[in-house]
């Protein structure tokens, strides 16, 4: 068997190998490649940046072990940045079976606890099933819908909902989430109540979000790895994100490459017969 | 009283909803009855089924992962099932067994009526064997993912069939299947995995054309009107937003603020 | 299912839609106590859907158990792991507790990622095999998916500052229009699907056919 034939049979394992070292290095030793800041994530900081004691944000997401990569970055500089605020009532909210999780983990780890007080500042609401049902209730009466917070408070009990009823009540919602809810958002929160909206999305759903954005639905995206990257630029707390996006370069590199060599590859072929 | 700014709305809502149902009642009397083109992919699907059946080899079918209730995808799985249907019928006229992945609970009851009923219309209700010719892996993407690669790898399956909703599992089943050397056909309204499907499979039904074949293939009239009464409302649409460009470039807001009350 | 309760469930069906359809357009503090009260029984019901998805896994599995088939080591393994899950989260009370966090952490979380991460490594066996400009359209089809490349990784603008701003060019002017016609195609489907199941045309999520 020639080189070419091997090559042309067993490409896989070295398509792989190449790929891993690249995203694996860049991981190890940051190449520090420029970062230049998109502005629908400019917009979503900004926003934010703009809010005033007695406002009510909702950062609503629905992470899972797959995406956490993309997406709890964004979570995590969202909530540092709004943590940052004085006076501003932050309602976590769960969309995902296994997004519990990380809320706990984001609040332990920006010491949510210390830095401000639970009941006041901010309530976890926890696990709500039934997607656009969920979302629904929600907004349209918070307190029929949720009876008791994550930690099995009851909700009257809690100081910061009393004035916080239904999504005319919410200065802005953060729904950071791969999947439809970021549609849901849109139906039953800025359809009927104009609800201001940000959506922090992974890679494949940004093209959705795009479109909403330019019409002026939604105040903002944060892309995938980029914007949450970005977003920690933006408020000074350079995590994995920054480090993750040399890694992505590299990748981004590498395809395009492929996708040019598999083409040359093709024409010689044709070329060939 | 009226809801202020929903009165368009509620009017756009009753004009789309009266075109539907005039729709559906003409078809469903059969007073009316559009007719669909064959799509070119039906043709694919079935030189697939046949290449399974030379081969001996086993055919998967996924009617996708999301439910008959959601409000996005549920059009997309209701036609993914009117396909399993006629992909059920093909496999047991040609002699091909069948496997159908399942991943949501609430799908497989209407998957295993489907392909049992298919089976005894082509005379060979034998060949269904419950809970082998359907089999129901995990509500969860990568549970479910990584159990239908399993069951191709080890089924050797000569031709993989994805229509319904995929989310990212379908670059994993695809790029796995095209692997075994499996022949593919694909289709979903799901616009995030297009390009992926697009990529690795050997033909795709993009979006609507998923529809189309559906209603196709379908013995059921109203399917036909249903395409039909879309593509209406579409033409609606289009003339809005034709005519709404025009006029604003000309310094009108008309549409728009008709749009807003 | 029998035609009386299929018949029954149609026009619960229509009648609870059209409350929600009203409660949309009118101000009525009857209809909006009714709709948010059925509204959160769909919550509840999702609930139970939950519970129908375990129910349903363990059913199968204990089924492929007792018939010692090829599968049962690890239907043996997922049932295990899943009732392991089930009873820490119950003991503990909590998904945050350091048991449940240890098994999740331990198995969800790399089980997850690493079939997340193997699509980046298909992508890349994908582009180099299939990705080919075969015809006029495939070509613009991966013109589309360079120039997009060259927006989405900071690299491209170290090379050439003007790699971005095709990328640029490209998802402003083709994505948000492409998208929005798909948006709305979605939509009028939407209503369509909506509109068979609520006059009970559509009887698939009534268990198929008379």
């Amino acid at each position: 068997m020639t080189l070419r034939e091997s090559l042309s049979q067993n490409y896989k394992p070295i398509i792989y190998f190449i790929l891993f070292v690249l995203i694996g290095f860049p991981l190890l030793h940051p190449l520090g490649l420029p970062l230049p800041i998109d502005q629908d994530c400019r917009d979503v900081y900004n926003k934010i940046e703009s809010l005033k004691a007695g406002d009510v944000a909702v950062v609503t997401q629905y992470i899972g072990g797959g995406n956490r990569a993309e997406l709890y970055p964004q979570y995590k500089a969202v909530l540092e940045h709004l943590l940052r605020k004085d006076g501003i009532k932050i309602i976590l909210e769960e969309a995902g079976t296994e997004s519990p999780v990380f809320s706990q983990l984001v609040l332990q780890e920006l010491n949510a606890f210390k830095r401000k007080t639970y009941g006041v500042d901010f309530v976890d609401l926890g696990y709500i099933p039934g997607d656009e049902a969920a979302i629904a209730g929600l907004c349209r009466d918070l307190h029929a819908l949720v009876s008791k917070d994550y930690y099995g408070t009851p909700i009257d009990q809690i100081p910061m909902l009393k004035d916080v009823n239904t999504a005319k009540d919410f200065t802005i919602v953060v729904d950071i989430t791969a999947s439809a809810d970021s549609q849901f958002w849109l139906n039953q929160a800025y359809a009927p109540y104009r609800t201001a909206i940000a959506l922090g999305m992974a890679s494949a759903k940004v093209p959705d979000a795009y479109a909403y954005y330019k019409a002026g639905q939604i105040f903002g995206i944060l892309e995938s790895l980029k914007g949450a990257a970005q977003y920690e630029f933006l408020t000074g707390s350079p995590g994995l994100a920054i480090i993750g996006m040399d890694a992505q370069s590299l990748a981004h590199l590498y395809i395009a490459f492929l996708i040019v060599a598999g083409n040359v590859a093709f024409f010689m072929g044709r070329k060939k017969k | 009283m009226l809801i202020a700014g929903r009165l368009s709305w509620l009017v756009v809502t009753l004009i789309f909803s009266a075109i539907m149902l005039s729709i559906l009642y003409l078809s469903s009397k059969k007073i009316y009855v559009p007719v669909i083109r064959e799509h070119p992919g039906i043709a694919a699907i079935k030189d697939a089924i046949g290449r399974a059946a030379e081969m001996g080899r086993p055919v998967s079918y996924s009617p996708g992962t999301d439910t008959l209730y959601s409000t996005k995808y549920a059009a997309d799985t209701a036609a993914a099932l009117t396909i399993l249907a006629y992909v059920a019928k093909e496999s047991a006229r040609m002699g091909s067994k069948l496997i159908v992945g399942i991943s949501q609970p609430t799908v497989l009851p209407v998957a295993e009526d489907v392909v049992r009923t298919a089976f005894t219309f082509e005379g060979k209700p034998e060949e269904y064997v419950e809970e082998e010719t359907v089999q129901f892996y995990s509500p969860d993407q990568w549970g479910f993912s990584s159990s239908y690669i399993g069951m191709m790898y080890r089924e050797k399956v000569a031709a993989n069939f994805l229509f319904g909703e995929h989310a990212a599992e379908a670059m994993l089943i695809s790029e796995n299947a095209s692997t075994i050397g499996a022949i593919q056909v694909a289709g979903t309204t799901n616009v995030y995995q297009l390009p992926l499907l697009l990529v690795t499979c050997d033909y795709c039904l993009i979006g609507e054309d998923e529809f189309a074949a559906a209603a196709y293939l379908s013995p059921d009239p109203v399917q036909k009107g249903i395409i039909f009464g879309q593509d209406l409302a579409k033409l609606i649409c289009i003339a809005l937003i034709v005519i709404g460009s025009i006029l604003v470039t000309f310094g009108s807001n008309l549409i728009s603020n008709l749009l807003k009350m | 299912m029998s035609i009386v309760f299929k018949k029954g469930t149609s026009v619960v069906l229509f009648v609870v839609a059209m409350i929600f359809f009203f409660d949309y357009f009118w101000k009525d503090p009857t209809l909006q106590g009714t709709a948010t009260n059925l509204n959160n029984w769909v919550v509840v019901i999702a609930a139970f859907a939950l519970g129908l998805g375990a129910y349903s896994l363990t059913v199968r599995h204990v089924q492929i158990i007792r018939k010692r088939g090829m599968l049962m080591p690890y239907s043996i393994a997922l049932l295990v792991t899943m009732f392991t899950f089930i009873i820490t989260g119950l003991v503990t009370h909590s998904i945050s507790s350091p048991e449940y966090s240890f098994i999740y952490n331990s198995i969800i979380v790399p089980a997850s990622q690493a079939l997340y991460g193997m699509s980046s490594f298909f992508i890349a066996s994908a582009s180099y095999r299939a990705l080919r400009a075969k015809s006029y359209e495939s070509l613009v089809c991966l013109a589309a998916a360079m120039f997009i490349l060259f927006l989405n990784a900071p690299i491209f603008g170290v090379i050439n500052p003007i790699l971005p701003s095709l990328g640029k060019i490209v998802w402003d002017t083709s994505i948000s229009t492409g998208m929005r016609a798909i948006l709305i195609g979605i939509g009028i489907g939407t209503l369509t699907t909506g509109l068979r199941i609520i006059i009970g045309q559509d009887k698939a999520p009534l268990g198929g056919g008379d």
